[in-house]
């Protein structure tokens, strides 16, 4: 178990312990999954931090599952498509996906 | 609520923290030409946290000095005062409105693409040479500060902006025209009048997406806007939405860069993040 902060929180991890305000009022009982709804709720009642289990890892945390190099340069592709008959703009989607990549690695 | 006004809007926000006290007498002493270094230094000296984020920046590797600044006067000697109005600018600025979460969304999210912006927008002012750096810089830091006026006041309006640009996967500009009625580049724009900031900021932040209006400081705002693109590409912090901006044409043309010239300010980001980062520290 490691606790995290409310922004970190993402839809697929659980929370495991339940959540009190600063009152001692429960915000949501143990094992509850995280949502959109559960965030908003944390926040007004200004609870900052929530257990979730030790396996939902740093990549979970920082936002997304890592991503494979090929969906990277998919994803950057995808949102550059509009653009790219602009030659500035398909150079910098060349570029957008080394940055990534290189990224990522590191 | 809908903002008509947005001159009003800025004017009337309930809890808005006016500019420091310091900051204004500061401001009259810069501009004002019989000053000398030692005038200005015994200004900031009322305030040691100043005082401590100047020598901070200083001796960072944001101007990457050789010799040691030891105190504020030999900083103003330095850096000069042009550079040191927008340090203590945007240190002010910043520690006004620094982080925290609204909706499930994390203000330093819009500061580390604001940072972003500014870092590249510096490297990208030192590759064309120009001296003002520093001022390209913090445009580059406030161009979204509209954002962060309507993160912090208008929270419920906010949200809903949010939620609009997840569940419609639009511009953050065109969600804050619909829920707020005004977008952040009018905001901020109005807000750096109000408060009297030098004209290259207002008009990055009202011109970022649109430089083709500003008929001033051009060069700036095209830098901010490049800046902005790259950033907003490199997934750098959020701009809000994680839809890609488009490089103006004329913007393009107006700084005379090749795209070998993009090359090269793409391999410098890292670098140039790193020479700014300093200023996350401010940003709490
Ligand atoms: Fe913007
Ligand atoms: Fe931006």
């Amino acid at each position: 178990m490691k606790t995290v902060r409310i922004n970190e929180l993402r839809p697929g991890m659980k929370v495991v312990k339940e959540v009190k305000d600063a009152q001692g009022m429960l915000v949501c009982p143990a094992d509850t999954p995280v949502s959109e709804r559960l965030k908003e709720l944390c926040l007004r009642r200004g609870v900052e931090e929530v257990w979730i289990a030790e396996e939902q890892d740093a990549a979970e945390t920082r936002g997304t599952v890592r991503e494979t190099p090929e969906q990277i340069r998919k994803r950057v592709r995808e949102k550059f498509a509009p653009y790219m008959e602009d030659p500035v703009m398909a150079r910098l989607c060349e570029l957008a996906q080394e940055y990534l990549l290189r990224r990522e690695e590191m | 609520m809908k903002i008509r006004n947005p001159r009003e809007f800025v004017r009337d926000i309930e809890g808005l923290p006016t500019l420091p006290n310091l900051y204004t007498r500061f401001r009259q002493k810069i501009y004002d030409p019989k000053s000398s270094a030692n005038d200005i230094a015994e200004i900031i000296s009322a305030d040691q946290a100043i005082v401590s984020n100047i020598l901070k920046i200083a001796n960072s590797a944001f101007y990457g000095f050789s010799r040691r600044i030891s105190s504020v006067t030999h900083a103003i000697v330095i850096i000069g005062f042009n550079g040191i109005h927008h340090i203590v600018l945007n240190t002010t600025v910043v520690k006004m409105f620094s982080g925290q979460t609204q909706g499930g969304f994390d203000l330093s999210r819009i500061w580390e693409h604001s940072l972003g912006t500014a870092a590249i927008a510096k490297y990208i002012a030192k590759k064309k040479e120009q001296k003002n750096f520093e001022e390209v810089f913090t445009a580059g830091l406030l161009h979204d500060i509209g954002k962060v006026i309507v993160f912090k006041y208008l929270p419920d309006e906010f949200r809903a902006v949010m939620e609009r640009v997840r569940e419609e996967n639009i511009p953050i500009k065109e969600a804050e025209a619909r829920e707020v009625g005004v977008d952040h580049t009018e905001i901020g724009k109005c807000l750096l009048e109000e408060w009297k900031f030098p004209e290259s900021l207002v008009r990055a932040a009202a011109y970022h997406d649109n430089p083709v209006l500003a008929k001033e400081k051009k060069t700036e705002v095209s830098i901010v806007h490049l800046a902005n693109v790259i950033t907003r590409a490199f997934e750098i912090g959020s701009g809000g939405d994680d839809l890609i901006s488009p490089c103006n044409e004329d913007a393009w043309n107006h700084l005379g860069f090749a795209l070998e010239d993009l090359d090269d300010i793409a391999a410098h980001v890292d670098e140039a993040l790193r020479e700014c980062a300093v200023f996350k520290d401010l940003m709490g």
